[in-house]
Formats: C-alpha cells, structure tokens, sequence
C-alpha cells in the first residue's frame, strides 16, 4: 500500500512553537555547526540560526539538510550554521538582540512569534522571496498552495517561507496507564474527556502534563483546542491579534484552562515545558500535548524508559481537533543580507523542500506534506506511535490555529507567565485576567 | 621645575586618555542614549520620535510600576537591614578567630563564588511543590499543611525569592573583616583592661569605627538589589501576578515583549535616579564624604 498524504485543507507549521522547540536545557547557549571549512574557496557563505532541539527529530532533519546543502553546492554556496540551545522564547529573544544591534544571520525562523515577524516585516528588515519563488515554478509547486496564498502581505511580497509540511498538535497518550485505570480508548468527546481524567485520578493517576511557564503550550494548547466546540469559539481563534478577550467563548475556554489544573501535577503551576515532558516520559502523568516531533523522545533513553514508545498512543484533541497554523515555522531571509548571500539563502530554503528531504522531514518530525507521496516501505517502518499519526489525519474534524501565531508578544511571553498561575490558585478571578489580557491589548498597539 | 610641572600633567593626560575614552564609549555614551531616548517612543528600528515625559507619565500610572517599585524598595530594605547587619555580625563573630574560623569564613564564602543562575537553579528545586528540599522536609516533620508552592503563590513567592540571596553576605563579611584587622587592636584590649565585655567593644568600639565600611556594604548591597535580575527572571519572571517583579525585570519585558525601548530606558533612568539617591542617603547617613 502506498498512502498518499492528502490534506490540502489543513495547513502545517512546524514545530517551531514551544512543545517542538523546548529543550532540557535552561540555558540560551549557542553551538557553532563545526564547519570549519565553510566559505572557504571563494564560496558564498551565509548564516542561518537554527534552534538545537536536543531530544526530538528536529535537529537531526535540519543538520541533514545543512550537510546536504553544503555538499551539493560545495565551491557554490554554503551555510553556517549557529545551533543555539534553548527554548522557542530564547530564541526569539535572542533574534530581537540581534536584530537590534542589526547583525541578524542571513537566514532564520521567524515563524515562532508573530509579533517579531510584524516588526521585522513592518520596518523593512525582511526580503521579499515572492520573485525567487515565481521564478521556480518547480519549488512553488512543492510548496502548499494554502500556504503560498495565506503569505501574501498586503504589499503584494512573501517575506515568510513555512516548511513543505506540516506537523499539527495533537495529543500522546500512555495506554498502559489508561489500560491500568480502567479505560480502553482515547476519549473523542469533551464529556469523555473530564470523566477519563476523573477515572485516571481515582486510579491514583495523574492525568495531565502541563505547564505555565513559557507561552503555557502543553495547557493552553488543550484549553483553546476546546474552541472548536462551536463556530464562536473557531471564529475567535481565526482572529490575528483580537481587539478584545472579553467575549463569552474566550471565558468559556479559560474556564477549561482552570479546569485542567485540577488534573496535573502540583509543579505544572509554574512548570516548564521540559518539566511537563519529564512527568509524561517517566510515567508520572498519562497525557501530554505535542506534535510528533516528539516521537524521537520516547524512544530516545536519555528521556524516556527503554520501550516506552511501544505503549505510547497519539491522536486528536477531544472533538477530533488538532492545532496548527501554517505559519508557526517559517524562514525569512534578513535584508542586510547581500545580493548572493539573499540567493544562496533562497537555494537552502528549497533544499528544505525537496521531495527527500520531505519525506526525512516526516520521518524524523511528523511533517506532513499533501504533494509528496510517502513511499510505504517508509509506513511500514514506522513505530507504532507515528502510524497512529499518521492514521490520524484520516480523521481530523477540526483545525485550531496556534495560539502563538495569533496572539501578541506581551500575552505570550509575559501575561501569561505571570498571570496563569495567579488565575489557576485563585489571586485573581475571570474579570480581572481578561482585564489584564486587554491592558495588554492595549500596551502592545502603543 | 615649571618644565617638571608641564611635562608631569602632559603624562598624567596620555595616561588618562584611554581609561577617558573607553568611559566614554562604553558607559557615558550609552548612558547619554539611554536618557535621551527616554523622552522618545522608540521600537529600536525606526527613528526615534520625541513625546517629551509621555513614557514618564506612563510609567507613574502603570499599576505595574508601582508594585515593581514596591518591591524593589521591599528588597532594598531587606538589603540594608537584614543582608548587610547579618554580614557584619558574622564578620565580628569570625574576628575573635574561635577554633575553626577559617573553615567558617570558607565556607560562607561559597555561595558567593556559584553563579546566581545556578544558585537560582538551585532554589527552584529546593521549592518545588512536590519534591522540593523544603517541602519534603516539612512533611518529614509532619508540617505538611506549611507546604507551598513557595515561588508560584502570590502570599509567598516575594518571601521565597528574598530568601535566595538574603543570607549570602560574604562580600560584605569580607569587606567589614578587612576593615576589622585595620582596627588597632590596643583599643579592644584596653577596654578588656576596663572590663568591657565582647559585646560591649562591637557596639561601643568597632561598630563606629566600621560606620564608613558598613555604608559602601549598605551601597554595595541595595545598589545589587536595585539591578537584581537573573534570580527573578529564573524563578518567576515576576510572577505569579506582579508578586515578584521589580524594575529591572520590568525593563527586560518592555524591550523583550513589545520593543518599547523609550519606555524601558525612562524605567532604566529611574533605576538610575534610585541608585544615585541611595547613594547620597548613605554618604550623609554614614558620613561617608568626611576625612578622618
């Protein structure tokens, strides 16, 4: 059997958001890609920062494509590349340093926070890339339409390249631990959803790994994945920015975010991402949110016990809901970038997207393309937990678009770092959290 | 000897001109920037546009900056009344050089040699609410209802976050201790003659003679506090709420999170404008300006 990945209606995004770039590391650490000898020989170098996601596929499949960039256009071109450890949020920080002191690398992600990507965009700092990708009729064909199309800024230009896939989020599930407590499948209602999570605790099971800290990904992820419950919810997460967070379906939904609280361990408030990670690989909570760029961690020793990818489930959010939006990954090329350094960066941005570096890209993350057949000696190889992955996008009722890429900066970063934890211990209630959601509205237009 | 005079002031000049410069470049250029664009709506790309103390006004308004002050000012006065005395005491203990004084001093001194980052790092895990050091302890003693979660509850995470540093005193043990060995020790011995007791010549005698050391400690101190930022940006990030911000944090998330540069540089200059007072306060306080 040979499947054929056909999901034009969903879009992708990578795994730039938090869950897919937090690593164990606390540090903002930097690793040089060891390429000595690049931009010797009169080659045109150019640099490119990429995050080193210690623990998941992802920087196995970019240090892949790097090599074979750099051995394919040997004499030509060639990429240096800077592995910075850290989290989505450090990354991005670092880009702002960078950018303020205008020494941003040719080439890097922009896609992780789109309120950097505005500025950037806003104050001329980005190349359009829309005549490099007219001029390639081959590399536009690799690309998602959907995706071309939703990039297109108002002046006409593409400054954003996404991936060729996409890697939506949904949920990993220890079936051991549900099989102890009592439950034989994964919960597709919300109904279902809350009464496993109680069975689970009654079980002495701690249902949920989350997190506050950072951007809250592992539980804001689950929280605004309960939008999809009505066409007010859905509506609401397709707003780019809202003026306002005070509407009845945004209550609704940090009702459930308070409500998650009671099914996790007591350290989620205040709790990192890898915290969250470190309580669902070591079988101290029975669910956690990601995309399948986590898969490597499961089986990898260093974070999880040996086998345990064999007992590990993944499917949709309760409602048949996973959470992506196209534009959570995306390179950009800096426009302080010269001329050949502008084209050897746009070479690197379709190296990304060739057909076998698509298929390595699913292989290693979960990046899913509509345009690139998955050969089924590659399906059947796959363990378990990524079958169950790939089965899932037969099943997909609904799309949420990632809060990150829809929400501004002082919300992510600060607001909700600061204020989760209040809201879920009770210092403050409902009114005042969205009154602070507004102020912060408010802070970010000035 | 004119030409003796000339030529002296000449060298003293050439001596002076990179020290002056590399002031220059690195402190008074950047501090004239950071004040002018504090009167600037600034994003740190596009040029800068004069809006006069519109950032200033902000700021006195902003609820926000008002808690950061609170705390900061909380913490700047644990600073000067616990962190510096508790210095100074463990100084005048250490200079009556009891059996295993240098072990003491050792050992006071090695929290102060680990980066705040770790130490940081270090309190995260000593607070966890679950299998944090402390936590476990007070259910070890059967305390279990004094468990927290010591830095993600409003009513104890300022608590929690103070105690990190507070204790660490050993720069200003050692500055007072060095001070202490420059007292002549006939002063001490005279009053041991006339029946003073040891506490009688650390209130009556060193404490005044250590007056100016422990003012540049109580500088030296709340001026840390002023700029502390790694501990807080670590543990809590000024949270839960604003519980734990103080303004150097405040700075970073204005810069960090929305690119407000002239908000966060008219924030840097009141810092500034703290630090200045605190240390005019303690010059007066401790006669510090005075000769012998």
């Amino acid at each position: 059997m040979s499947m054929i990945v056909t999901l034009s209606a969903c879009g992708s995004g990578a795994p730039a958001a938090e869950g897919g770039t937090e690593t164990t590391q606390e540090n903002g650490g930097t690793e040089d890609s060891g390429n000595s000898d690049v931009g010797e020989g009169g080659e045109i170098t150019f640099t490119y920062l990429e995050l080193g996601d210690q623990g998941t596929g992802l920087e196995d499949f970019y240090r892949e494509v790097v090599d074979d960039f750099n051995n394919n256009n040997k004499g030509t071109y060639a990429v240096d590349v800077e592995w910075m450890q850290g989290s989505s949020p450090d990354y991005n920080n670092k880009l702002r340093m960078l950018n303020a002191a205008d020494q941003l690398p040719t080439i890097f992600d922009a896609g992780g926070e789109i309120s950097l990507y505005n500025t950037l965009k806003n104050n001329g700092r980005l190349v359009d890339v829309k005549p490099y990708i007219d001029a390639d009729p081959e590399w536009k064909a690799r690309l998602e339409d959907d995706c071309t199309e939703q990039f297109i800024e108002d002046d006409g230009a593409i400054y954003m390249v996404p991936e060729a896939a996409m890697c939506p989020v949904g949920i990993f599930w220890n079936k051991d631990l549900f099989a102890k407590a009592g439950i034989e499948s994964f919960p597709e209602t919300w109904d279902e959803f809350w009464e496993a999570c109680d069975t689970l605790q009654a079980a002495g099971i701690t249902p949920l790994a989350l997190q506050t800290a950072g951007s809250a990904w592992t539980s804001m992820i689950i929280a605004t994945s309960y939008m999809s419950s009505s066409q007010e919810g859905i509506d609401f997460m397709n707003l780019s920015f809202p003026e306002t967070y005070d509407t009845p379906e945004f209550r609704e939904m940090m009702e459930v975010y308070v409500k998650l609280f009671q099914y996790c361990n007591p350290d989620a408030i205040g709790g990192d991402y890898s915290l969250a990670q470190n309580h669902f690989t070591n079988e101290e909570a029975a669910m956690m949110i990601n995309g399948a760029w986590m898969m490597e961690t499961l089986r990898d020793t260093n974070y999880s016990p040996e086998g345990f990818e064999q007992h590990v489930g993944f499917t949709t959010l309760p409602g048949k809901t996973v959470v992506y939006s196209w534009n959570q990954v995306g390179r950009v090329i800096s426009a302080s970038a010269t001329e050949e350094e502008i084209e050897a960066a746009v070479e690197y941005m379709k190296t990304l997207s060739t057909q076998e570096h698509v298929i390595r890209y699913f292989e290693l993350t979960g990046g899913y393309s509509s345009k690139v057949e998955l050969p089924e000696e590659t399906y059947n190889n796959l363990m378990p937990t990524m079958k169950e992955y790939a089965d899932m996008f037969k099943d997909i009722d609904h799309v949420i678009p990632n809060y990150q890429t829809q929400w501004n900066s002082i919300i992510l970063n600060e607001v909700f770092t600061t204020d989760l934890p209040a809201l879920v211990q009770g210092s403050i209630d409902m009114d005042q959290f969205i009154q602070i959601m507004d102020d912060a509205v408010k802070q970010y237009e000035e | 000897m004119r030409k003796n005079s000339t030529s002296t002031k000449i060298w003293i000049i050439l001596f002076l001109i990179p020290t002056a410069a590399v002031f220059c470049l690195l402190f008074a250029v950047p501090l004239f920037t950071t004040v002018v664009s504090s009167f600037t709506k600034w994003n740190g790309m596009e040029p800068m546009k004069f809006v006069g103390l519109d950032n200033y006004i902000k700021i006195f308004q902003s609820k926000d900056f008002l808690t950061a002050l609170k705390n900061t000012l909380i913490w700047a006065a644990a600073a000067a009344f616990i962190h510096v005395p508790f210095g100074v005491i463990v100084s005048l203990v250490l200079f009556r050089k009891r059996k295993g004084w240098k072990f003491v001093r050792s050992s006071f001194m090695i929290p102060n040699m680990i980066s705040k980052t770790a130490l940081a790092l270090m309190f995260t895990f000593i607070f966890k609410p679950d299998v944090g050091i402390l936590n476990s302890f007070l259910r070890g003693i059967g305390l279990e209802k004094w468990t927290h979660n010591w830095l993600q509850e409003e009513a104890t995470a300022l608590f929690s976050i103070t105690n990190i540093w507070l204790w660490y005193a050993a720069l200003i043990t050692l500055i007072t201790f060095s001070e202490l060995t420059m007292i002549s020790s006939g002063l001490a011995e005279s009053a041991k003659i006339d029946g003073a007791t040891d506490l009688q010549i650390d209130l009556l005698i060193y404490l005044p003679l250590l007056k100016r050391i422990i003012g540049t400690g109580v500088v030296i101190a709340v001026v840390g506090v002023f700029k502390e930022f790694e501990t807080i940006f670590i543990t809590t990030n000024g949270g839960p709420g604003n519980a734990t911000m103080n303004l150097a944090m405040m700075m970073y998330n204005r810069i960090m999170n929305s690119s407000q540069y002239g908000y966060a540089n008219a924030l840097g200059v009141l810092l500034l404008l703290l630090s200045i007072g605190v240390l005019v306060i303690c010059n007066k306080l401790f006669a510090m300006d005075k000769e012998d």
